[in-house]
């Protein structure tokens, strides 16, 4: 009987341990789980923005390229606010913008693009986030996800005026995101 | 067992009867290659359209249609100069900025159809490398070039689309100057003009979008990322395979509709031949008394109806196969974008075979039961 029940035990042990075995060996490679956030983009993830934060639509009269500045705004502005594969974003002005959800009476699926405000109001309350390395270039992983940068999430970023940046288009070399809780 | 001549044998007994099953298991048949071959055929011509390599840039919010979409001229020269990994050739790199403007045109002796124009540079060939000049040339200013399938979109003969002929677009004369092909796609369903000409026939001051070309589709980010920092352009780069692919969810109602009507008719086809069976078994149900009075197992009779129903709805497989090589393969079908080529390959016939199959096992069984079901008594005195 004492047999029996060893035999039983170690059968069950070895079929687990296939099973286990035959999991891991189909789950495709693409289904890994993402990579681990580059210490790049962690250390500006990590920083914490210094100095009274303004709003987008203030800022872009008076920015010009090279300027130290803070801004805050929400994860919005596009359909698609990250960019796939690069440490860039689209953030959006509350105080020119507003999620579709927000409205009374709208159930829009898609809130973050904004679509009931016009596209001027869409122009002028929105801007560029991006982190970049040493050279310059974005770096080339996805931010979405990381430290809680999320669709529709609220932020506080301190950075400087990428260099190109004019009133009509603003884009900002963050150095600093904070995320609201 | 019984012999299988004896299934045969049946079969013949009523040729009405016959030819009924044979018909309407090959209507039955034939609704559901048509279906599944006109499915297939608008599926591969919208995957086959968009290249994992091309990038679109739309305007903003006009994601879901090109030809409503509006980007600033300037936007192309922008995007050649910003975006890494643009396909290069003699250092030229691919790049097309184009207006996809759907407008009436008028053929001599034909009634007017709506036709896609596309106003294109020759940049476009660097961009679509399926398309292939077949005969004449690239048009120039006044001249427009045809889709090898563009008459069947259109709905003309297709000797009035030859070279040298005028077609008129908005008012304006235009002579054919050159045929395309681009095999397997929507394109060749398309009028291409000049970017100049259809600039000023559309009366619009901006491009429908720029299309570019990557050496490798991952460098889809760049193109993601400069329509992000250019946010002054209001532009939206998306993968030209993707774009199909939507355009294809787009006409899942219709191919739902294709089903449903196939489903509609097929029913109606399926039971006709159903009580058909019911009613040529039921005239049996002696016979059948008497082979089990003999000793054969209500099993053996069961097996031997159902061999009789398939060999007949396999009889109207191979006549809805023929018809389907000789009347349908190859045919093109038009649809709003363009049209595409009906193709009965080994899926469609698999798929034919296994309809008349599933036909004759499932068809079969119901009146076969009821045929068996009284008690051998009762049936042997039934007249």
């Amino acid at each position: 009987m004492k047999l029996k029940h060893t035999c039983l035990a170690t059968a069950a042990v070895v079929l687990l341990a296939h099973c286990q075995k035959n999991d891991q060996a189909a789950a495709p490679p693409g289904d890994s789980a993402p990579a681990a956030p580059s210490a790049a983009l962690m250390t500006v993830i990590d920083a914490a923005p210094s100095g009274e934060p303004k709003a987008i639509h203030v800022i872009r009269e008076t920015a010009k390229p090279g300027d130290v500045i803070t801004v805050s705004g929400r994860v919005m502005g596009n359909v698609s606010p990250f960019v796939e594969g690069r440490s860039a974003f689209i953030l959006g002005d509350p105080e020119v913008l507003t999620p579709c959800n927000e409205n009374p009476d709208d159930e829009c699926e898609t809130p973050w693009d904004v679509c009931c405000d016009s596209a001027k109001d869409k122009k002028r309350g929105t801007a560029t986030i991006q982190v970049v390395d040493a050279d310059g270039r974005v770096l080339k992983e996805g931010i979405e996800g990381v430290g809680g940068i999320e669709k529709l999430a609220t932020l506080t970023i301190a950075g400087t005026v990428a260099e190109g940046s004019t009133p009509e288009l603003l884009v900002i070399n963050a150095t600093a995101i904070d995320v609201a809780p | 067992m019984l012999p299988f001549s004896y299934a045969t044998r049946n079969l013949f007994r009523s040729k009405a009867r016959l030819l009924q099953t044979i018909g309407g298991s090959a209507l039955v048949v034939l609704l559901v290659m048509s279906a599944v071959a006109i499915n297939q055929g608008m599926n591969q011509v919208l995957s086959a359209s968009g290249s994992p390599h091309n990038v679109i840039l739309v305007g903003t919010g006009s994601e879901e249609s090109v030809q409503r979409s509006e980007v600033p001229e300037r936007a192309a020269g922008i995007a050649t100069a910003s975006i890494p990994g643009i396909s290069e050739a003699l250092g030229i790199r691919a790049v097309s900025g184009e207006i996809h403007y759907m407008n009436y045109l008028d053929l001599p002796g034909h009634e007017r159809t709506q036709a896609l124009v596309r106003g294109v540079s020759p940049e476009a060939l660097r961009v679509h490398s399926e398309v292939r000049m077949l005969e004449g040339r690239f048009p120039r200013a006044g001249e427009v070039m045809i889709g090898r399938l563009a008459w069947r979109k259109l709905g003309v003969p297709e000797n009035s689309l030859r070279i040298g002929r005028k077609v008129r677009l908005s008012g304006q004369e235009l002579t054919i100057s050159g045929r395309f092909a681009a095999p397997g796609t929507v394109l060749e369903s398309e009028v291409w003009a000049t970017l100049g000409d259809i600039r000023v026939l559309s009366q619009r001051d901006t491009l429908s979008c720029v299309v570019l070309r990557l050496d490798d589709p991952a460098d889809f980010a760049e193109a993601d990322l400069f329509a992000k920092q250019r946010l002054d352009l209001e532009l939206t780069a998306l993968r030209e395979s993707d774009y199909y692919g939507r355009l294809s969810n787009f006409f899942g109602p219709l191919r739902t509709m294709i089903w449903i009507t196939a489903g509609l008719i097929g029913a109606g086809a399926l039971f006709g031949g159903v009580n058909t069976l019911y009613a040529a078994f039921a005239s049996r149900v002696r016979e059948m008394g008497t082979l089990q009075a003999i000793g054969f197992s209500r099993t053996a009779l069961v097996l031997s109806l159902v061999q009789e129903s398939t060999l007949a709805c396999l009889t109207g497989t191979l006549a809805a196969s023929v018809i389907a090589l000789l009347f349908l393969d190859g045919r093109t079908v038009p649809f709003s974008i363009g049209a595409f080529t009906v193709e009965i390959g080994p899926g469609v016939a698999l798929t034919g075979i296994a309809t008349g199959l599933f036909l004759g096992l499932l068809g079969a069984l119901p009146p076969a039961i009821r045929c068996l079901k009284p008690p051998l008594p009762v049936a042997l005195r039934m007249s």
